[in-house]
């Protein structure tokens, strides 16, 4: 109705109509061929609401992949120019993305890659090629594995992956440069334990052959001479095997330390008496030198929970020190203070002081400031790392300090003090008992090493005793039972039958029963202690025994037939005191300081 | 829906209606997809040769707005829509073909 209702008043109009049909129609299949002839790179659908889809978007995570590839990967055109590449590629060739496109892959070669590269672009657009090339890099030339991929039948892309090892190599590098330094380091760290070993076995090898040879110094003693030179030689041997049995003593203790072997036997010692034992062994060097020692401490007594014996080593060492590197006739000085928790010690000297590059050294083992001429006392630079060692053992810490090269030095050493002690409780260590031998004593000598056993007899027979001689264990059994002597001096590590099980059965007889038996061996570790003590043993002598170990075992046998056995007997080990020699009465306790003659 | 016939212009050989004052065109673009610039690289250089100081040119990008698809009712990208003078004309593509893309807008007559 419409359409015919239209007069032909209309027909412009009609045609314009037409007209603009045609253009949309024409649109439409513009449109349509645009699409169908991939001119254009994004699509709009409709779904609720516009999306628009581009080809760059599906495109993005390929891409990602590519640029985070491990792998170098670029397309080349057949004459080897850059169309794109990956950030890894870049990387490779050390250039920025933008810099890359166009160029070619020539300029980023070694020369005598050039040929390789004509080669497989000769015949890459018809397959796969695999080889190295070699990138030349301002400062390197770096070798990379690469494989070609023709993209199909397009003649002038080629995919081409290469594969950078130079970072899996630097990696690979720096683990076996790792591996290496964790191995040196392990081995070193075993160097060092077997040095320590080594150490500690020398000293306790060396102290064998010092055995007999103190013993023979003392028979020489004993048996006395008027000959001034041979009185002279005796002092110098007597002095030397001393001086080399303190710096084996050294060596051991300080090679147990760093083997991480604290041997600590802590009861409860009053600081005093260990001072005075200090004292008294560094005395010998003191007097030598002339110098004047004060010693000063609390007037009230100060308890610590500590080893006495090595308690009196850190001091000794440090006086020792202070004597060495002081020029004779020297001021040294040691003072005790009270300091609420702790007791500070403090060692000074008037010596030759300590250059301040070396302070932060002087407790590292082996460094030792060169002696002076005239003052080379001996020693393995060791006595400070020792002192170091024992008085952290005790909880506690040393320091130094000097004010340079010839203005003296000053040792600090800080002990815990033991809390909650009365004065009932003080130890026994400086009992004034008095030994003295009284009687010959029927004595029997056991040691598989001969100059020992003999040397050792000889001279307790020089003390006026009647000696018997073993060589092993079951020897010693059979010479105790018919001499039925009342004291063993028992080695311990021997042939046929060792010095514990040797105890054993002696304290398991009826005649052995009451027999004081002695231990006697190199090694003097609480651990071996121990052991001796479950054998039975009464006491323990460490190698080489001194004759005033020897002269205050005779008289705690009195003690030991008395019936008060051996508990009240100190044990009688070589670093102990033994009262009554005449050297413990020269420092009293005063107040202020005091100056031995 | 007058398509008024006019004196070509000065600077063209076509046959273009005597243009408007100003022609009005829109882009549709989809951020920077490699047809995208083209067309408005394509469109710009033949905008300058063909009608220079009377046109305009807006940037519709998709990616950024896409609900203004719907006005135009565009299907793909690059869409060129010719808003001014009426009727509204669409070209296709990245406008390289200048020929087709100056008939689309009907800046020259089809052949046919």
């Amino acid at each position: 109705m419409e359409r015919t209702g239209r007069s032909t008043n209309d027909a412009p109009l009609l045609e314009q109509e037409i007209d603009e049909l045609r253009a949309r129609l024409r649109a439409a299949e513009d449109e349509l061929h645009a699409i169908r002839e991939g001119e254009v790179d994004a699509l709009i659908v409709r779904a609720g609401e516009e999306t628009v889809y581009t080809l760059e978007l599906p495109d993005h995570p390929f891409r990602l992949l590519v640029d985070h590839l491990t792998e170098a990967a670029t397309t080349i055109t057949s004459e080897g120019t850059i169309l794109c590449c990956n950030e890894r590629f870049c990387t490779l060739v050390r250039q920025p993305p933008t810099a890359l496109g166009g160029r070619c892959l020539r300029d980023f070669l070694a020369p005598e890659s050039l040929e390789t590269l004509e080669t497989m672009l000769a015949k890459a657009p018809h397959r796969d090629t695999e080889g190295v090339l070699i990138v030349q890099l301002p400062d390197a030339a770096v070798p990379v594995p690469f494989c070609l991929h023709a993209i199909g039948t397009s003649a002038f892309g080629l995919c081409f992956m290469l594969t950078d090892l130079s970072e899996n190599k630097r990696f690979e590098e720096l683990e076996r440069a790792q591996a290496a330094l964790r191995k040196s380091e392990e081995a070193l760290r075993q160097a060092d334990r077997r040095k320590d070993e080594f150490l500690a076995t020398l000293a306790h090898e060396l102290r064998n052959p010092l055995a007999p040879m103190r013993n023979a110094v003392e028979f020489l003693r004993a048996k006395g001479t008027s000959a001034p030179e041979l009185r002279w030689a005796h002092d110098v041997i007597d002095r030397q095997v001393q001086l080399m049995a303190r710096l084996l003593e050294d060596l051991l203790d300080v090679s147990r330390v760093a083997l991480d072997r604290p041997h600590l036997r802590q009861t409860l010692v009053e600081l005093g008496s260990v001072v005075d034992a200090a004292v008294e062994t560094s005395f010998p060097l003191m007097e030598r030198a002339q110098h004047d020692l004060t010693v000063t401490l609390p007037p009230e007594p100060v308890y610590l929970r500590a080893d006495p014996v090595r308690l009196a080593q850190v001091f000794a060492n440090l006086l020792n020190n202070a004597a060495k590197y002081t020029d004779e006739g020297g001021r040294i000085r040691l003072a005790a203070e009270k300091r609420r928790e702790e007791v500070v010690v403090t060692i000074s000297d008037t010596g030759i002081g300590i250059a301040p590059d070396l302070l932060p050294h002087v407790f590292d083992i082996f460094s030792q400031a060169k002696p002076a001429s005239g003052r080379a006392q001996g020693g393995l630079g060791i006595g400070l790392s020792l002192v170091k060692g024992l008085v952290e053992l005790h909880g506690g810490a040393v320091d130094a300090h000097s004010e340079g090269p010839a203005k003296g030095s000053t040792f600090r050493v800080r002990l815990p003090i033991a809390d909650g002690v009365d004065d009932g409780q003080r130890g026994q260590t400086s009992d004034g008992a008095t030994a003295v031998p009284r009687a010959s004593r029927r004595v029997l000598v056991v040691d598989d090493h001969r100059d020992s056993a003999d040397s050792l007899a000889m001279l307790l027979k020089a003390m006026g005793h009647e000696v018997d001689r073993a060589y092993d264990g079951e020897q010693a059994i059979e010479m105790a039972s018919k001499a039925l002597p009342e004291l063993i001096l028992l080695d311990i590590g021997m042939p046929r039958m060792d010095g514990y099980e040797a105890c054993r059965r002696i304290k398991a007889e009826s005649w052995g029963e009451h027999t004081l038996v002695v231990a006697l061996t190199g090694w003097g570790q609480d651990e071996d202690r121990r052991k001796s003590r479950a054998a039975g043993f009464d006491h323990h002598l460490v190698k080489p025994v001194e004759i005033r170990d020897l002269v205050a075992l005779m008289a705690s046998l009195d003690a030991h037939r008395d019936g008060e056995g051996a508990a009240r007997t100190r044990e009688a080990g070589r670093r102990d005191r033994f009262p009554g020699d005449g050297q413990t009465t020269r420092l009293e306790r005063r107040p202020s300081g005091t100056t031995p003659p | 829906m007058k398509a008024e016939q006019h004196a070509p212009s000065p600077l063209s050989e076509s046959v273009a209606t005597e243009g408007p004052e100003v022609w009005e065109l829109r882009l549709y673009v989809a951020g920077k997809t490699a047809k995208s610039v083209a067309a408005l690289e394509n469109l710009t250089r033949l905008c300058e040769r063909e009608m220079p100081g009377k046109y305009k040119i807006e940037v519709v990008d998709l990616l950024v707005h896409p609900q203004l698809a719907k006005g135009d009712q565009i299907l793909a990208i690059p869409t060129l829509v010719r808003k001014l003078p009426q009727p509204i004309r669409k070209v296709i593509g990245d406008l390289s073909n200048t020929e087709r893309t100056l008939v689309g807008l009907q800046l020259r007559p089809a052949e046919n």
